[in-house]
């Protein structure tokens, strides 16, 4: 017999609902990480959307760690000096059953490991896994780095994250493309209370949740900033293969951002309480690997299944969506007795049917459209440049017409009239 | 407790770990105190500790006189996970003493308060056996590294503390060495009962299995609670502050150095190092504490240090 | 098991050094005219996370391999800035205040030049407000 009926590895947001499913199910399950507690290797832009919690833990927002619930949420379209920003709030979103929430990952993370622990898997961090023991092509249990550090189970759920060596050993990822990932950088900077309360125009525990377009240079991404209790999250999210070749380094275009004119203001005199850095899977749909295997099923940033498509900046929810639905379809094979591939069929249509892939297969080229040349260098600058012409007055002269103003605004920076269109319509597609 | 422990040995090696913040923020401004979260853990030293225990006991029992380990944390609920760590590492037992004030970035009960509470734990396990006591030499919080020597002072034993080596002898024994002034050594061979400290550099902790790991995660941590053993509840030492008080950051005092009154520029830095003014030669004398303090202060005073009216005296 | 090493100390001289082609980055500066604070340097800036540093290395740099390498985007992306040109066209290449991100290994262009794998469970970078 099998040490366990199910290995979950990571402990991130995948795993520990894999774990808290699958365990909840009566399965014997052990849920490894790596780092000294759950969270501990886990960085993020800082918004946990909860609706996927619903399902799993009741009333999870009476006693889930959260700095500030997202009642605000803006989208800014910035070149060197000027910012558009599109701002909504809604007071439906600062109560139950919630939106977002800013939250810190190691709080989170230890938090959502500590409900699968309840829930009676055995949690065993400071563990790395560094392999898998295989039985031909099916996979019968991990290597970790401990001594006497083998352990067997029916089914292993790999939510290892982003890197993701346990797909790649089973050979379910293809060669890691760099362009298929982008790299965030964040300062964690402290304000007091009342200086966050004042400047976001918030109050209590409601929050703001700003992202960014058109502040990353030269490099394909976007940035964000969010708000904590008592601190404000400020990063930026870049392609690997263009910063690599750019020169600049990614701090450095930070600083860059933090020094612009619609930004500095808003976070002066923040003192920097941690800097951090993690790699994203951007690419979605279009780059996940297969998802199942003998005695294998992958959940979360490990198979892509982070949405990083322009104004969603949005995995946690993704991650709890796929390892829950991992957990549930390995609980169920193993009672069958059918472990197997096929056995353990049941997980694609799951998430084929649920939003973990609805909305990725939905949002497939969203990527790509954001990513693009076009998207990045140009329509930040013809949408300000609009607004600018708009909005400045210039009596004694007749004000332009829109069309006129398009125009002008798309010659200035040579985009063509067909590529706009073309664009347009792409991206009406992709969002609709 | 080891009399309700059939099978358990006389002897006890006795480790403590303390549970300290290793990272503090203090805001520059305010100098408010914060801890980060997770941010507790057990000292370098107090690894070192329980590997020495380890070791000890691993010596003695194969010397043939039975010995368990035991691990003591006066600490918050929070170290109890690490504790479990230690099971798995190989400690026998792990018990938690909960009190009122643990340490923490914002209060500190004394040293002394924190030994007694120990000692209480000890007392339980006596058994006719050998004693040893193990502690870390000194915390990543920067403690005082006392415990221990008022662990030996109640339980009026021998003690040994900073050992940079430790070879374990024949049950009961210790071979060790440990740091004297002017880069000396000396050697020592400690007989139990005993009090050591050692420093973290004496032995690194060894890495459990993965099945004693995950054994571990369902032992028992056993818990004591301050008030029901007997021991004086550790109050908030609030280093002499009062209600109401604010703690703000160490700075130094102002001097006041009159302004030099020398017609060039090198003649008004002469005068204002002292280099050529006529120096006072270093006097001892010999008083008691309080008299002492008030000379330091009276000497401060007269060198131009200002103390205010939050005067320490 | 190591020495516990809490966010302390990596090699610190190879930090002043800012590489800055574009030459208009921030670098460390007094407060500046307006008022605002100035960037820190990157020692403070990495002095804000802690490492559990453990004795082995977990990401070996083949610096031989580098000597070939154009690009050389590892210097450029590697947000803890943990890879230093030396004179003679090769890499230096510092482990213990790193991320464990995977940026160096995906923009290499030299085979095997990055061997790259997690510290041992427990060590390495620990994050607690992000
Ligand atoms: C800069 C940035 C900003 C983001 N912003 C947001 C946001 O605002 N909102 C949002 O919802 N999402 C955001 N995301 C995405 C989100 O963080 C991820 O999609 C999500 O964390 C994925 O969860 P996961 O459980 O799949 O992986 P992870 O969170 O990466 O967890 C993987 C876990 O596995 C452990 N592990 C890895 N390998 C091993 C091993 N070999 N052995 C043992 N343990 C191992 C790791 O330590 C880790 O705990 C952001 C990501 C980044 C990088
Ligand atoms: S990119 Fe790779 S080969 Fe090139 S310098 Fe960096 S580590 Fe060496
Ligand atoms: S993993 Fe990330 S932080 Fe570590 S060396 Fe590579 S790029 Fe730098």
């Amino acid at each position: 017999m099998s040490d366990f009926d199910v290995i979950v590895v990571g402990a991130g947001p995948a795993g520990s609902a894999a774990a808290l499913e699958a365990a909840r199910a009566g399965m014997r399950v052990c849920l490894i990480e790596r780092g000294p507690f759950p969270g501990a290797k886990n960085m993020y832009g800082g918004v946990v959307y909860g609706r996927i919690l619903d399902t799993l833990i009741p009333n999870w927002w009476e006693e889930a760690p959260i700095q500030r619930w997202i009642t605000r949420r803006s989208t800014m379209v910035l070149t060197d000096s000027q910012a558009l920003t599109i701002d909504f709030r809604t007071e439906s979103w600062g109560k139950p059953p919630y939106n977002g929430a800013t939250t810190f990952r190691p709080d989170f993370d230890a938090w959502l490991a500590s409900n699968a622990e309840e829930a009676g898997a055995t949690l065993i961090c400071s563990t790395t896994v560094t392999g898998l023991l295989r039985d031909g092509q099916r996979v019968t249990g991990v290597v970790t780095d401990r001594p006497d550090g083998e352990l067997t189970a029916d089914v292993v759920i790999a939510c290892d994250g982003v890197n993701s060596f346990l797909a790649k050993e089973v050979g379910l990822y293809p060669h890691t493309d760099p362009s298929n990932f982008t790299l965030g950088v964040k300062e964690t900077l402290a304000l007091p209370r009342e200086v966050i309360e004042e400047r976001f125009a918030v109050r209590g525990d409601h929050g703001l949740d700003i992202e960014m377009l058109g502040c990353t240079g030269d490099v394909p991404g976007g940035g964000f900033l969010y708000t904590n209790a008592e601190s404000v999250s400020i990063g930026l999210v870049l392609s690997l293969p263009q910063l690599a070749k750019g020169g600049i380094r990614p701090e450095q275009r930070l600083a860059r951002l933090k020094e612009h004119p619609a930004i500095a203001p808003l976070i002066e005199g923040g003192e920097v309480t941690e800097y951090s850095a993690h790699v994203i899977p951007e690419a979605g749909y279009n780059m996940m690997p297969e998802l199942i295997s003998d005695g294998f099923l992958v959940a979360g940033d490990a198979a892509a299944m982070c949405l990083a498509a322009g104004i969603w900046l949005e995995g946690v929810n993704f991650a709890i969506g796929a390892g829950a639905a991992a957990g549930r379809t390995a609980a169920g094979a193993v009672v069958r007795g059918d472990t197997t591939a096929d056995g353990l069929a049941g997980y694609r249509t799951r998430l084929e049917t649920s939003f973990v892939l609805a909305d990725h297969r939905k949002l497939r080229d969203a990527p790509h459209i954001v990513m693009s040349d076009l998207a990045q260098q140009k329509v930040p600058k013809v949408i300000c440049g609009m607004a600018e012409q708009v909005f400045t007055v210039v009596n004694p002269d007749p004000k332009p017409g829109m069309f006129k103003i398009l125009w002008s605004e798309l010659r200035r920076n040579k985009m063509g009239i067909r590529d706009a269109a073309s664009h347009g319509i792409r991206a009406a597609r992709t969002f609709r | 407790m080891a009399e309700t422990s059939p099978g358990y040995a006389p002897n006890t090696i006795v480790v403590c770990v303390k549970w300290v913040a290793t990272h503090v923020h203090i805001d520059p401004l305010s100098g408010v105190v914060a801890e980060r979260s997770h941010d507790n853990q057990f000292s370098a030293s107090d690894h070192a500790a329980v590997e020495v225990a380890l070791r000890t006991a691993r010596a003695w029992n194969d010397a043939g006189s039975p010995t368990q380990v035991v691990a003591v944390c006066v600490g918050p609920v929070d170290s109890e996970d690490e504790l479990k760590v230690l099971i798995a590492d190989g400690v026998d037992r792990a018990i938690r003493v909960e009190a009122a004030t643990h340490y923490s970035a914002t209060s500190q009960p004394t040293s002394r308060q924190i030994a007694s509470l120990i000692c209480a734990v000890i007392g339980e396990m006596t058994s006719g056996g050998q004693l040893l006591v193990v502690c870390g030499d000194v915390s990543a919080d920067r403690g005082s590294g006392s415990v221990p020597a008022f662990i030996a002072h109640e339980i009026g034993c021998a003690q040994a503390l900073g050992l940079v080596e430790v070879h374990e002898g024949d049950p009961g024994v210790l071979r060790a060495m440990r740091r004297l002034d002017g880069g000396r050594r000396e050697e020592l061979v400690i007989e139990a009962p005993a009090v050591i400290s050692v420093e973290g550099a004496v032995a690194h902790l060894r890495r459990a299995s993965l099945q004693t790991t995950i054994a571990a995660r369902s032992a028992t941590v056993e818990l004591r609670n301050a008030r029901e053993i007997g021991a004086a509840e550790p109050a908030i030492a609030t280093s002499g502050l009062g209600d109401g008080m604010v703690m703000h950051p160490w700075r130094p005092r102002t001097r006041i150095v009159p302004a030099p009154v020398q017609p060039d520029a090198l003649g008004r830095i002469v005068e204002l190092t002292g280099a050529k003014s006529d120096r006072v030669p270093p006097r001892t004398v010999t008083l008691e504490p309080d008299e002492a303090a008030r000379a330091i202060l009276d000497q401060l005073a007269e060198w131009g240090y200002e103390w205010g009216q939050d005067s320490p005296i | 098991m190591s020495a516990t090493n809490s966010s302390t100390n990596g090699p610190s001289d190879q930090r002043s050094r800012t590489s800055d082609p574009a030459g208009d980055m921030p670098t460390s500066r007094t407060v500046e005219a307006s008022g605002r604070y100035a960037e820190m340097s990157f020692e403070a800036r990495m002095d804000t996370v802690e490492f559990r540093v453990h004795e082995r290395a977990h990401i070996v740099v083949d610096g031989r391999k580098c000597v070939d390498c154009s690009v050389r985007g590892c210097i450029t992306a590697c947000p803890a800035n943990l890879f230093v040109p030396t004179a003679d066209g090769g890499i230096l290449f510092n482990y213990e205040q790193c991320f464990e991100c995977g940026t160096c290994y995906m923009v290499c262009n030299e085979e095997g030049a990055i061997s790259w794998s997690y510290p041992e469970g427990g060590h390495g970078v620990v994050f607690h407000a992000s």
